[in-house]
């Protein structure tokens, strides 16, 4: 439940019939938008993907100006023009994607932009650590602010942005789907860190389409829908199953059930697994054993960095020129697939909907139709005429058959998140397949076409597929599988089987690392 | 009829290259007006000239076509010059080594020698690129740079005619050289072929299966991986036939004009490739008509520089100035990812695992 | 004995114009843009180094002057890459083909014929006196001119502007992560600029060098060196330190190169493709070596 700490004093942020409309595509994403943020609260704006927030947030950030409307910061209108304008303001922003280089450290990164400065004019790295160091206690983080960026996991990833908003000075923090790539006990954590900031005097502002979440740390709550505000209020007023209502409208998709078929015959086997990537000493994978059997979902998750990456491209085949398998082997119906190439693989049946959707699933710069033509294309010989119109008749059925309204002739860069993942997903389902492979199926899909995707996987369940998914997000792996492996540090902790049913609290636990046997593999019988 | 706006764009940066040639005429020129008339319509005067300067055209449309096989694949052929001026001498060399050929299996196997070559050397870069990850766009020029300096010396060495004032080679006999077809000027039959060829890369390019492959890996090189298509393979096969077309029109430039293999007289070929290609909007039929427009700026140059008295290197300057201005003009919006050298992504995937 | 030392001594002029481009470049690259340029600014160098200290007489003028050309050339190709939003490899040939076509029609001009030209009326390169008591280390390290000095502290000075000021930060930050740059407000167009401008001044000291120091000027006179600088800066793994290495090993080998050709009886077009050829090798075992560095050698392959 949301802390009530009384009514906190002033406004911070007043946002008055903002209005914004894309001359892009003509979409109204902002409409007359009103809206108050306390001071020292902490405050939720939930909505489904393309209710605005995006864009709401964009204007706060100076990225997009709105047609219309005013905005009020601690009493004075504000004209936000750019993200240096916003930082002035004592706006803060955490992205969904990190803003951070790399290679640099976590000093480099804190101060890039406003660095401390020696009496020679050359950089003061004494001071940054200082800064950062002392940012990071008030705050509760342990950093080392020395290390580089790029070796950090997720989550302390985002302390570092944290600490880089408060060396700013900001006073107003933003935080955009911060808990999509946290593990549960992560985001207590940031909660913690952020009631923490709150009671400094703080603003917290913190947009998310993740309900449990919401009600769990904010103080008063503001729902969008369609670019309109359609509620708000204390978090008190409002309670899962209400917010889900007034979220989706009068449609409420009721989640739909796994299909409880018996699994069959082992289709794809992993034994023994051992994946090097240069500049590890330690494997990324350590001896994984897994199978999954006809007509059964298996779920693989875990924190990031465990593993999952690195095990989602072993089974695809990408690894080339990141890692090698040194030892172990997989088996696709009992053949050796491991040396194989992508290439390879796909001839004998295999999907893949990777979790990189940009710049794997898809070509941005190719037209809707070429991307659809892949595996036709695959089954004609090298040098045959293939005539433009039958691409694009059969792009246009598979748009159909998905629901994706567009000009087939067009980029696929031009679609909205939405239909990119439909477009991958028509790609990849609409052959059949012996092992399909899915990453992260419904990470940033809204819950209604969630629950489409649910659905398709378990059709391809009860058609005898071998489905595998690797997820980090619990919900999802647990509504979907039949059996869940649990990863850490880049080997099966344990693999829970569908009887007892797994509890999220086991599974959080194995995630890092508590399993009741320490660590060692142990493979479930289906 | 509305012009699409590519085209639009192509159109004004042709202009405006020629409006610059001309300025740069006038000031540089003694006499101006004569230098203007003869730049503009020196290649029109009279049969020889128009005939000439559409052959001129045929080998730049053989390398404007060699850079758009890949480019289209997102790889970078800079070694052109080389591939072109190798591919010349081979074709020669085989021709004076057989002269006892029937005419047609000469000129046959002449040509496929220059092709080879020339796809060879640049086949060269695309497999270190493939297998190593080496710059091909370096290693590319590198062995080109080398390779003319090796047919520099060869020429004027060894393969030295001496009863010619030309540092060049021996003449090939003439069943080896290629049909006139508008005499007194040097245009021949080949012309033909390359109008074929142009076509032909065309249904490949966009009408089969390994042309889609090819440019999908030009897009998005992981996304053709992951979509089963062979990386690696086009990461070589493009540069062998970038340079294959080089090569070829090495070997066309001589058995079609100048019957022997004289020093230094392909180049800017290969780099003139590259602008024929952009200004073709990275087409093979667009090249068609880029390089005629190319051949018709030089022609003009050198009919200023025969009949006004103006200097080689001015026409050089303006072939320059038109090529910058040519990349500068934003052309280039459909080149994947333009711009940064990070655009090509992760390191180019290999087709085999190792253990 | 005394030849090894003539070839350790050339070894460190002949390096010290591929060092400095090489530094210019590296600035680029680090923020993205890998600059095939370098030669024609380099030649752009030559020429007006060779033209204005020919005129003035003074080998500083000359200098600022080809530092000052090619800076104007750089902000072509600055223009076309960051204005024009232009592919940066075919601006940069566009530069190397301008700068060809046009230093070969101003020395035409300027001189009124063609070939070599040569001057007189040049200072002869600064040099420190080589004192006598430090022995033949000392006169390979202090009888130089001081463009060769001039290279070193260049090299020091691009590693402290790199890595201990907050606009080599930015800098390689824009190459890294420009998203990151811009989320911050600040524009790493600006910066790319900065590092384009500051390489057009560097390649064009590299070329003034070049041609003073042969007191001559010659269409070409860069021979490719453009290209070596661009390898070198993957040699020296882009970083100073690793560059100005692997300019001492290139100018070691075309010191030796140069050396053998008074007794080896190779044509001069052979001798002149040798910087390619070796480059062209040098560019292969590198790529090899980090590709095992990186995905070979670390895995010791278990018994199967």
């Amino acid at each position: 439940m949301g802390c009530d700490r009384g009514d906190p004093v002033g406004v911070h942020l007043r946002l008055r019939h903002i209005t914004k409309r894309y001359r892009v595509n003509g979409v109204l994403a902002n409409d007359d938008v009103s809206l108050d943020v306390r001071e020292g609260e902490i405050h939720a704006i939930v909505g489904e993907n393309g209710a605005g927030k995006t864009t709401l947030m964009e204007i706060l950030d100076g990225l997009e100006s709105p047609d219309s409307g005013e905005i009020v910061i601690r009493g004075r209108t504000a004209a936000i023009s750019s993200p240096r304008e916003a930082s002035r303001l004592g706006i803060g922003m955490i992205h969904q994607h990190f803003r951070l280089v790399r290679p640099f450290t976590v000093a480099e990164n804190v101060v890039l932009g406003l660095e401390p400065r020696t009496r020679l004019g050359l950089l003061d790295r004494r001071r940054a650590r200082r800064s950062v160091r002392e940012l990071a206690r008030r705050v509760g983080f342990d950093i080392d602010p020395d290390r580089r960026v790029g070796d950090l996991s997720v989550s302390q990833m985002q302390q570092v942005e944290l600490v880089g908003l408060l060396y700013r000075s900001a006073e107003l923090l933003v935080l955009d789907e911060p808990t999509t790539v946290l593990t549960e006990s992560q985001v207590a954590e940031l909660f913690r860190t952020l009631r923490e900031l709150a009671g400094a005097g703080k603003t917290v502002l913190f947009i998310s389409h993740k309900l449990r979440e919401v009600l769990s740390i904010a103080d008063r709550i503001t729902v969008m829908r369609r670019g309109r505000i359609v509620a708000h209020g204390r978090t008190g007023e409002f309670d899962e199953q209400r917010l889900t209502r007034i979220m989706m409208g009068d449609e409420d998709p009721e989640p739909p059930l796994r299909p409880s078929t018996a699994p069959g015959e082992p289709v794809y086997e992993i034994r023994g697994l051992t994946l090097h990537t240069p500049g590890r000493e330690e494997p990324a994978l350590k001896g994984i054993d897994l199978t999954v059997h006809r007509g059964e979902i298996v779920g693989v998750t875990g924190i990031s960095g465990s593993g999952l990456a690195e095990l989602e491209d072993t089974v695809s085949a990408m690894i080339h020129g990141q890692g090698r398998v040194t030892s172990g082997e997989l088996r696709l119906r009992g053949e050796d697939v491991t040396d194989l190439t992508c290439h390879q693989l796909r001839r004998r049946g295999f999907a893949y909907v990777p979790s990189d959707r940009l710049f794997r699933g898809v070509s941005l710069d190719s037209s809707l139709s070429d991307n659809l033509a892949v595996p036709v294309l695959r089954k004609m010989p090298h040098l045959v005429f293939v005539g433009d119109a039958r691409l694009r008749e059969h792009a246009l059925s598979l748009q159909k058959a998905y629901g994706i309204e567009a000009d087939p002739s067009l980029p696929v860069g031009t679609l909205s998140g939405g239909n990119i993942q439909k477009t991958i997903l028509a790609r990849e389902l609409s052959h059949p397949a012996a092992l399909v492979l899915f990453s992260e199926p419904t990470s940033g899909v809204d819950l209604r076409s969630t629950a489409v995707i649910f659905r398709r996987l378990f059709r391809l369940k009860a058609a005898g597929a071998a489905v595998l998914v690797i997820s980090t997000d619990m919900d999802e792996i647990l509504t979907l599988s039949d059996r869940i492996a649990v990863m850490y540090q880049g080997s099966i902790v344990r693999i829970l089987s569908g009887t007892p049913p797994p509890t999220r609290e086991e599974i959080g636990r194995l995630m890092l690392g508590g399993g009741s046997h320490h660590g060692t593999n142990r493979t479930g019988a289906p | 009829m509305r012009i699409p706006r590519g085209i639009a764009r192509t159109g004004l940066t042709v202009l405006a290259a020629l409006t610059l040639g001309l300025v740069v005429l006038i000031l540089v020129s003694d006499r101006p007006s004569r230098a203007v008339t003869f730049f503009f319509a020196g290649p029109f005067l009279n049969l020889y000239s128009f005939g000439n300067m559409l052959g001129s055209a045929v080998p730049l449309m053989l390398t404007g076509m060699g850079i758009v096989a890949a480019f289209r694949a997102s790889v970078f052929n800079l070694g052109g010059e080389g591939q072109v001026y190798t591919g010349a001498l081979i074709a020669t060399m085989i021709c004076l080594a057989l002269p006892r050929l029937p005419g047609w299996a000469g000129i046959l196997l002449s040509l496929a020698a220059g092709t080879l070559v020339g796809a060879v050397l640049a086949g060269l870069s695309g497999l270190f690129y493939a297998r190593w990850r080496t710059n091909e766009l370096l290693s590319s020029f590198l062995l080109s740079a080398a390779a003319v300096l090796i047919v520099d010396y060869l020429i004027a060495g060894p393969l030295d005619d001496p009863a010619s004032n030309l540092l060049a080679t021996p003449a090939v006999a003439s069943r080896f050289r290629l049909l006139r077809i508008l005499p007194p000027s040097y245009l021949d039959a080949g012309v033909a072929a390359v109008l074929l060829l142009a076509v032909l890369l065309t249904v490949y390019l966009f009408k089969t299966r390994s042309g889609y492959e090819l440019r999908m890996c030009g897009s998005n090189r992981e996304f053709a991986q992951y979509g089963g298509i062979r990386v690696g393979l086009y990461l070589v096969l493009p540069m062998v036939m970038s340079g294959g077309f080089h090569g070829l029109a090495g070997g066309m430039s001589i058995l079609g004009t100048h019957y022997r293999c004289i020093q230094g007289f392909s180049v800017g070929l290969g780099w003139n490739g590259i602008a024929v290609a952009l200004i073709g909007r990275n087409h093979p039929l667009g090249v068609i008509p880029a390089a005629l427009l190319y051949a018709y700026l030089e022609a003009g140059a050198q009919a200023a520089v025969l009949h006004a008295g103006m200097s080689f290197e001015i026409a050089t300057l303006v072939q320059a100035v038109i090529f910058y201005l040519v990349t500068a003009q934003g052309l280039i919006s459909w080149i994947p990812r333009e711009g940064l050298l990070k655009h090509r992504g992760r390191p180019p995937l290999r087709g085999r695992r190792k253990r | 004995m005394s030849s090894l030392l003539s070839v350790l001594h050339n070894a460190l002029p002949v390096a010290t114009p591929l060092l400095i481009a090489a530094l210019g470049g590296l600035l680029t690259e680090l923020t993205g843009i890998l600059n095939i340029g370098l030669e024609g600014l380099m030649l752009t160098g030559a020429f007006f180094g060779f033209l204005v200290a020919g005129m003035t007489g003074s080998v500083a003028l000359g200098a600022a002057a080809g530092m000052g050309a090619a800076g104007l050339l750089a902000l072509l190709f600055a223009y076309a890459c960051l204005k024009l939003r232009a592919n940066i490899f075919i601006s940069g040939i566009a530069i190397n083909l301008l700068a060809a076509s046009l230093t070969s029609i101003l020395a035409t001009r300027f001189f009124g014929r063609k070939g070599i030209y040569r001057t007189e009326a040049l200072p002869s390169l600064f040099k420190t006196a080589a004192a006598d008591w430090t022995g033949p280390v000392g006169r390979i390290l202090l009888d130089q001119s001081l463009f060769v000095y001039a290279g070193w502290l260049l090299a020091l000075l691009v590693s402290v502007a790199l890595y201990r000021t907050s606009f080599g930060l930015r800098l390689r930050a824009a190459g890294h992560d420009p998203r990151t740059l811009k989320a911050l407000g600040l524009r790493p167009t600006r910066y790319r600029f900065a590092a384009i401008m500051l390489c057009g001044l560097a390649c064009g000291l590299a070329g003034a060098y070049l041609s003073l120091n042969l007191e001559a000027f010659v269409p070409n006179i860069t021979a490719g060196r453009g290209w070596i600088a661009l390898v070198i800066i993957f040699l020296g793994y882009r970083r100073p330190g690793g560059i100005v290495i692997a300019s001492l090993v290139f100018g070691l080998a075309e010191s030796l190169s140069n050396f053998s050709q008074g007794f080896l009886d190779l044509p001069s077009q052979v001798i002149l493709a040798f910087p390619y050829l070796i480059s062209a090798a040098a560019l292969v075992v590198y790529s090899i070596w980090e590709y095992h560095r990186h995905f070979v050698s670390r895995f010791r392959l278990p018994p199967r």
